[in-house]
């Protein structure tokens, strides 16, 4: 069982990850703001974490990102950026994150790449 | 419409007054006949007909008949006679007021120079008519021996002239002007010009001294330094006072002249020609010193033009050094123009925007007949970035300017709206996609072919997400937009498969074409083909030109894509069966905003944003596009996108 963080303050799309990545042995933890995202992932720490850029409360997703790689325990963790902005790539690359725009990638394909990062078969 | 063919009693009772005023004037004026009882060496009626019917209009006539018949008749008792030299007075008047209105500017007669010398000419060629017409019925009459016709002819002809050259200005110029305005100054002077005119009647006229041209010195006076009704006026004066005092044996010809007649004669003579030139003298200055009012308010509201505009001025020479900067330069760039003189004005400008100012300079130098706009960051005096829009000209050949001209302006308040715009404007997009996504992936996650769906609502959910895809598309259209306009459109160059793709964006919008009844079909012997752009853009591109392919073709239509491979290059040309583009609107299709009027009749949908992405994003990779329709039959349209390939290794 893989768990995953999902840092995404959009809730109607928590359940929708969490059908798709049940079946795939996935266990998803959402919260919907930056510093819970941070202290959910050095009180617990997951596998892999997916973050939203644009968050409420003062703390975005490259924050969350820098945090996690701060953190012994999680410094070599995944992340995968999920957003809807297109034009921090180069953000995401200095956190050593993957990304994807999420309007511009189905649903499966997100999927894909979450077992991909995650090395499940 | 209807005009009255019967004189209202207004113009009856005016028309009464005027020759009421004619027959004393003209029983005045008969008190200088010296000659003949009927003939007079000063003739002031004809200056008052000549000004009452420029004044009233052609049509008041008849009060010289009537005025001039009455003078005529109580001096001889001679009707027929009164008659005939009332028609030839009336004639002169009639006939100098049609000229002077229609070649002289009628009323204005004596503000310009050559309309006062027009107005001496037709005087002296009506008068010279209306004596003719007069003697000949003095001898008709035989109130004329007829050989002295010569004589009193002369006489007639310079009285009248005198009359009107005389007469005619200061009843025109006070009529129009009655209001004197008095300036203690100026009134001074005029007492003193008074007293120098009396000093010179005292002169001529008691003392006998024989130079009457003494009268031309305060005239000349008067005309360079009061207005030309004061010249007119003391004309009159003069005119009156050596003609009584020629009548009475004295005045300036006198030691001239054998007989009174004479001497009357040759005052007369005078009279005209001084009076002619004064007066176009005087008219001459009035001109002169209306132009320069005219010039001077002219060259004032300029300057105030340039000195308080908001925009601001300067002159450089074709290396950017500038010769005169307007004062509004202080209110843009916070430097006083004595500053800024000497200095290049690439000085001011942003190190970055440098290069851009030099090549717009370059151009402004190389197109002297256009206008060329620019946008900068300058450096206000006191440390801040402003953006600047120029607007240069180069007026480097006009012999009054020789520099370039540049207007500019502060514009950072617009550049910081247009910045808050299209930061809305992603904002906006991005708070739509977030609801799209959620959307989308509800949906994909239903349609699932391994859920199990009543055909019609997997139907309706398949258009429910074809409708999402739109959408989707849409909002990614503005975004580029907004990056594109601020030249931050995101690229992320790699290694793609453009076939790929192609085939990728053919299967995607297969359900769309199956709809509008639309067969794609791929054209290509390659199955793959590498180029270095962002994966992204090239989906982009081709979705566009794909789904425009699709949505402006005809049912029953189809859509070809072919793949070409050039030695250095990879061509994708889609051509469609559609309606084809006007060649008149081809060019514009790749600009913003813009479908054509053919498109918009078909109904489609589409923000008109299609080709200018396209374009902005082929560009970037250093590729071109290019459109060609009809294609055959009026019909089809191809658009091609060739993208170059880097060699291998």
């Amino acid at each position: 069982m893989k768990k995953i963080l999902l840092v995404e303050d959009d809730v109607t799309l928590h359940d929708l990850y969490k059908e798709a990545l049940s079946p795939h042995g996935i266990e998803l933890t959402a919260v919907t703001t930056g510093k819970e995202g941070v202290s959910l992932a050095i009180t617990n720490p997951p596998d892999m974490a997916i973050l939203d850029i644009m968050l409420p409360g003062g703390i975005n997703g490259f924050d969350v990102a820098r945090e996690i790689r701060l953190h012994p325990k999680t410094a070599g963790i995944p992340i995968l950026i999920l957003t809807n902005l297109d034009s921090e790539r180069e953000s995401a690359l200095a956190v050593k994150a993957e990304y994807l725009v999420k309007t511009n990638t189905p649903l499966e394909a997100v999927v894909q790449k979450i077992k991909e990062m995650l090395k499940i078969t | 419409m209807k005009k009255t063919a019967v004189p209202n009693p207004g113009s009856l009772f005016l028309l009464a007054g005027l020759a009421v005023i004619y027959f004393i004037l003209g029983k005045i004026g008969l008190e200088f006949a010296s000659i003949n009882p009927n003939v007079s060496a000063i003739w002031p009626p004809t200056g008052f007909a000549i000004a009452a019917l420029l004044i009233f209009g052609i049509r008041m006539w008849p009060l010289i008949l009537i005025g001039s018949f009455f003078v005529n008749l109580t001096t001889s008792g001679m009707l027929f006679s009164s008659l005939g030299i009332a028609v030839g007075n009336s004639l002169e008047a009639i006939i100098a007021t049609w000229c002077i209105n229609r070649f002289a500017s009628g009323t204005k007669v004596f503000e310009r120079p050559m309309d006062v010398v027009r107005f001496a000419f037709v005087a002296g060629l009506a008068t010279a008519i209306s004596a003719a017409i007069g003697i000949g019925m003095l001898i008709s009459t035989r109130l004329l021996d007829p050989s002295l016709a010569h004589q009193v002819w002369l006489t007639w002809w310079l009285g009248d002239m005198g009359g009107a050259v005389v007469f005619t200005p200061v009843l025109l110029l006070w009529y129009a002007r009655p209001r004197v305005s008095i300036q203690p100054l100026k009134a001074a002077e005029f007492v003193l010009l008074c007293f120098a005119l009396l000093g010179i009647f005292y002169i001529i006229i008691p003392l006998r001294f024989p130079h009457p041209y003494l009268f031309i010195l305060p005239l000349i006076w008067s005309a360079f330094r009061f207005e030309l009704r004061e010249t007119a006026t003391l004309l009159t004066i003069i005119m009156m006072v050596t003609t009584y005092a020629t009548m009475h044996g004295s005045g300036p010809f006198m030691s001239h002249a054998s007989t009174t007649n004479e001497a009357l004669q040759q005052l007369q003579i005078f009279m005209v020609i001084i009076g002619v030139t004064k007066l176009t003298v005087a008219a001459a200055v009035e001109d002169r010193k209306h132009t320069d009012q005219t010039l001077y308010t002219r060259e004032r509201r300029f300057q105030a033009l340039i000195e308080k505009n908001t925009d601001a001025v300067v002159l450089t020479d074709p290396g950017s050094v500038i010769t005169y900067a307007s004062p509004s330069t202080y209110t843009v760039l916070g430097y006083k123009p004595e500053e800024v003189l000497g200095r290049s004005g690439f000085s001011f400008i942003h190190s970055e925007d440098v290069e851009k100012a030099k090549k717009d300079l370059s151009d402004v130098v190389m197109n002297p007949k256009e206008s060329i706009f620019g946008q900068y960051r300058m450096k206000h005096k006191d440390g801040r970035w402003i953006w600047i829009e120029t607007i240069g000209r180069s007026l480097l050949f006009d012999p009054s300017v020789q520099a370039i001209v540049i207007n500019f302006r502060d514009i950072t308040e617009r550049k910081e709206l247009e910045r808050a715009k299209d930061e809305f404007l992603m904002t906006a997009a991005h708070q739509l996609r977030s609801p799209l996504t959620a959307i989308r992936w509800n949906l994909e996650s239903i349609i699932d072919p391994n859920i199990k769906l009543p055909p019609a609502i997997r139907e309706k959910l398949m258009r429910i997400f074809e409708s999402n895809r739109l959408m989707v598309k849409s909002v990614n259209e503005l975004l580029d937009i907004a990056h594109i306009i601020q030249g931050k459109l995101p690229n992320y160059p790699e290694k793609t498969d453009v076939v790929a793709v192609i085939s990728a964006r053919i299967s995607e919008n297969a359900d769309f074409a199956r709809r509008q009844k639309i067969q794609i079909h791929l054209n290509s012997k390659l199955t793959s083909v590498h180029a270095t752009v962002d994966p992204k853009h090239l989906n982009g591109a081709i979705e566009n030109i794909l789904s425009n392919a699709v949505k402006y073709n005809t049912p029953g239509g189809s859509v070809t894509v072919d793949i070409l491979r050039h030695p250095n290059a990879v061509e994708i040309a889609v051509t469609d069966t559609g309606i084809g583009i006007p060649v008149g609107e081809q060019n514009k299709l790749f600009t913003k905003f813009y479908r054509t009027t053919t498109g918009r009749l078909t109904d489609a949908q589409g923000a008109g944003l299609g080709l200018f992405i396209v374009k902005s994003y082929v560009e970037g990779w250093g590729g071109t596009v290019t459109l060609k329709s009809p294609v055959a039959d009026n019909h089809g349209t191809t658009v091609s996108i060739t993208i170059p390939l880097k060699k291998e290794g």
